[in-house]
């Protein structure tokens, strides 16, 4: 979890442990959208290309 | 437009390096972590390949079809594991299976041992600091896509189970935590984040507690410092503890989502465990989490803080204390077990789901890099005091309960199916 204290870094109201669920929120999305339109890319990219031992 | 550029940060460029360095680590460790694994699986199958010839010789002399199909399907996969490492039955790779079974040297433990070491043998240049801080959160799109991995059977057997665990065993903490350190002279600032840190969910909750118990930072500092200690040794020492002690993976799971105070390291020792220890921790870290904002109210009502005579102040702290990405994680677990063909499931091939299923890894790896990397012994130094002997002494009992506890539950409440 958030280790900043509260009410650091938040310009606009929101504090940096909102924005980090807001963000992981985002990035699961785009992942979910990414796996959706490309599947068997996606599980090769994570499963095969990235080891190279 | 305002929404989104409150989710940078001025100067949020500044992450990028450090992110970077984080991800780099990440993949190297993940590689070698890959390479052990063959290796080690290349040893097993060396060693039982003979032993599998002749159950299949014997079968085949028995005319027992059934027998042989079962023992060709096993011999294949012996066989791949040797052609993976180009090795032959006979050839040995016992270090392998050294680092990899008996000292469970996996990419968990080589990614905080690693940071560890960098962080304070080497150091870590400031100009990479600030993205190590932003990579630890980077758990939290790795739990939300975990998701997948769950079917609301579980969530009512396992998350039910955890849930009540969970205020038991928080509330519990909190109160004897606090009222130990009012006993013993502690200010109220730092007796409530104390109990607040080692009832709930470590640092989230000590943040979270801070403002509303007027909190001061040194108190944070000692608050902080002691979560960090206990968590990082309990990292290290639940594993071997749990298999010591024969403790099944679920019940490992359970145990951890309840001792270890921050979520990041409770996900790190269950995941270090196995993958069954892993997914019942998540679920039940979820359940805990959720009564983060709880906690909160239940510090101002404990030491009878006015509330700023604001009406509604309990839902305004609810809805600010909440973690929202917890949402994520159970739209998932109800899209997963809605059975849309067009998700599929986590081991539906060519499916998204199943896509997903073998993302989350690369998260944790990236999110734990972070976590290694900003260990620093110095912050460790900044426990001390009654505070820190209330605060360890609390959790060490409920580490010690509830071991106890889920060793009476058993290992199938406490197990995910998952679909």
């Amino acid at each position: 979890m958030s280790s900043k204290a509260e009410g650091q870094d938040k310009p606009a109201g929101l504090s940096s442990a909102k924005r980090e669920d807001i963000w992981a929120l985002v990035i699961a999305g785009v992942v979910m959208l990414i796996s959706m339109a490309a599947p068997e890319a996606v599980y090769n990219i994570f499963k095969k290309i990235l080891y190279i031992f | 437009m305002s929404m989104i550029r409150s989710l940078f940060v001025p100067g949020w460029s500044k992450v990028i390096p450090g992110l970077i360095a984080c991800a780099l680590f990440a993949w190297i460790v993940m590689n070698v972590d890959y390479m052990l694994g063959k290796y080690d699986k290349a040893n097993v199958a060396s060693a039982a390949l003979p032993a599998l010839e002749q159950e299949l010789a014997t079968a085949t002399a028995e005319g027992d079809a059934d027998a042989v199909a079962s023992t060709e399907k096993k011999i294949a996969k012996q066989r791949k594991a040797l052609d993976k490492v180009g090795g032959a039955v006979g050839d040995s790779w016992g270090w392998a299976t050294l680092l990899y079974e008996k000292f469970q040297f996996k990419y968990v433990a080589m990614l905080l041992i690693g940071g560890i070491l960098i962080r304070n043998l080497f150091g870590v240049p400031e100009f990479l600091k600030a993205g190590i801080g932003v990579a630890r959160p980077l758990i939290k799109p790795g739990i939300i896509i975990l998701g997948v991995h769950y079917v609301w059977t579980d969530v009512v057997r396992v998350g039910g189970t955890g849930l009540a665990l969970a205020v038991v065993f928080i509330f519990g903490t909190a109160i004897i935590v606090m009222w130990l350190s009012r006993r013993f002279g502690v200010g109220d600032g730092l007796g409530g984040i104390m109990g607040a840190g080692t009832g709930v969910c470590g640092v989230s909750a000590i943040i979270a507690t801070a403002p509303v118990v007027g909190a001061k930072p040194r108190d944070m500092a000692y608050a902080i410092g002691t979560i960090l200690l206990f968590g990082t040794v309990m990292l290290f020492v639940m594993p071997y503890l749990g298999q010591a002690m024969g403790v099944s993976e679920p019940q490992f799971g359970a145990w951890v989502a309840l001792a270890i105070l921050n979520t990041a390291q409770l996900i790190a020792a269950a995941e270090w465990y196995g993958e069954e220890a892993r997914n019942t921790a998540v679920l039940i870290n979820a359940a805990r989490i959720m009564l983060i904002p709880l906690i909160v109210v239940f510090a101002v009502w404990f030491y009878g803080i006015k509330a700023e005579g604001k009406k509604g102040s309990f839902w305004a702290t609810m809805r600010a204390k909440f973690p929202v990405f917890i949402l994520g994680f159970f739209v998932l677990i109800i899209l997963n077990s809605m059975g849309i063909a067009a998700l599929g499931g986590p081991k539906v091939d060519g499916s998204p789901f199943w896509a997903m299923n073998a993302v989350y890894k690369w998260f944790f790896a990236i999110g734990f890099a972070g976590i290694g990397l900003s260990i620093s012994i110095e912050d460790m130094k900044k426990a001390g005091g009654a505070a820190f002997a209330i605060g360890s002494g609390a959790a060490t009992a409920k580490m010690v309960i509830g071991l106890i506890v889920v060793l009476l539950l058993g290992t199938e409440l406490l197990r995910v199916a998952g679909g």
